[in-house]
């Protein structure tokens, strides 16, 4: 009798190293960023003061506190697939990825009112204002764009990860796929921590 | 390397968490209406964005449960990141 005998090379130490090499790259471009809108606060402090009234705090907020809660429901996930609990892991997942969507929505909202304002860079009503009302305006969009992009990256991990759960490839004993994705994010969390006070509060 | 340590927690770890996060979030809000010396209510609020970033990578993202050295990449990152934006802030200073 013939026995076929499979090896699979799996490494999930190096696999998160590898993660945090890369949520390393992120962190340093994101930092960028804070720099450039730091240095031009300081140097358009009156148009920034005025630009940041534009922003509804109360949203930002609202918007916080889901990214926080999705941050708690996808460690309630990360851990439940440790204890085996595949059905718990699917419906923290899935409501993670409800409230990424419910961000974007009111992300969307909070975009368009400046929209419908003509507070966009290049708008013709922008270009009538102070140049820190510019600079504000284009690194707002800039930065909440790209923080927006980084949850959509966030939301596809997810379907992916849930689709390895439910098919079985992920599991209590291999679930590197689903740390990766929670550490991700984490990290989109992280990234909003700093995005909120800067735009939202520190006038 | 030294060995991991426990790595399954409990839920309520997540709980708490989120809670902290929560309360330093509306704390730092509730400090925009304070009308006392505007530069020290902004230091607070970045110094509450620092504590939430901790919260945040040492529990959401495991670091506490994980190797020392990860914490100690991590520490010179932000350490590198917080230098460069310093320096940086005071040639406008």
């Amino acid at each position: 009798m013939e026995h076929a005998l499979t090896i699979e090379h799996r490494d999930d130490g190096a696999s998160r190293i590898g993660m945090w090499l890369f949520i390393f790259t992120e962190l340093f471009l994101f930092a960028g960023l804070f720099l450039v809108f730091i240095v031009y606060k300081v140097k358009y402090h009156e148009g920034f003061h005025l630009a940041a009234k534009e922003l509804n705090v109360t949203i930002g907020t609202i918007n916080s506190i889901i990214l926080l809660f999705s941050g708690m429901t996808m460690g309630i996930a990360y851990l439940a697939i440790q204890k085996g609990e595949k059905n718990l892991t699917l419906w923290m997942m899935t409501i993670t990825a409800v409230l990424g969507i419910i961000f974007l929505v009111n992300k969307f909202f909070e975009w368009k009112v400046k929209l419908v304002h003509g507070l966009y860079p290049g708008s013709p009503e922008l270009i009538t204002l102070s140049h820190g009302d510019i600079m504000f305006f284009g690194l707002y969009f800039f930065m909440t764009g790209l923080h927006a992009l980084h949850l959509i990256v966030g939301l596809i991990l997810i379907i992916i990860t849930m689709v390895g759960v439910s098919r079985g490839r992920v599991h209590a004993t291999k679930f590197a796929l689903l740390e990766n994705c929670s550490l991700y994010w984490h990290l989109v969390d992280l990234v909003w921590i700093f995005l909120f006070p800067l735009f939202y509060l520190i006038n | 390397m030294e060995p991991e340590k426990k790595k399954v927690e409990g839920y309520k770890l997540y709980i708490f968490t989120f809670t902290a996060l929560s309360i330093l979030t509306l704390l730092a809000v509730g400090l925009t209406h304070v009308n006392f010396m505007p530069p020290l209510i902004m230091g607070l609020i970045m110094v509450i964005a620092a504590i939430q970033a901790f919260i945040v990578l040492m529990f959401n993202m495991h670091l506490k449960f994980h190797d020392k050295i990860l914490t100690i990449f991590v520490g010179l990152i932000f350490s590198l990141i917080l230098l460069v934006i310093l320096v940086t802030v005071l040639d406008f200073v």
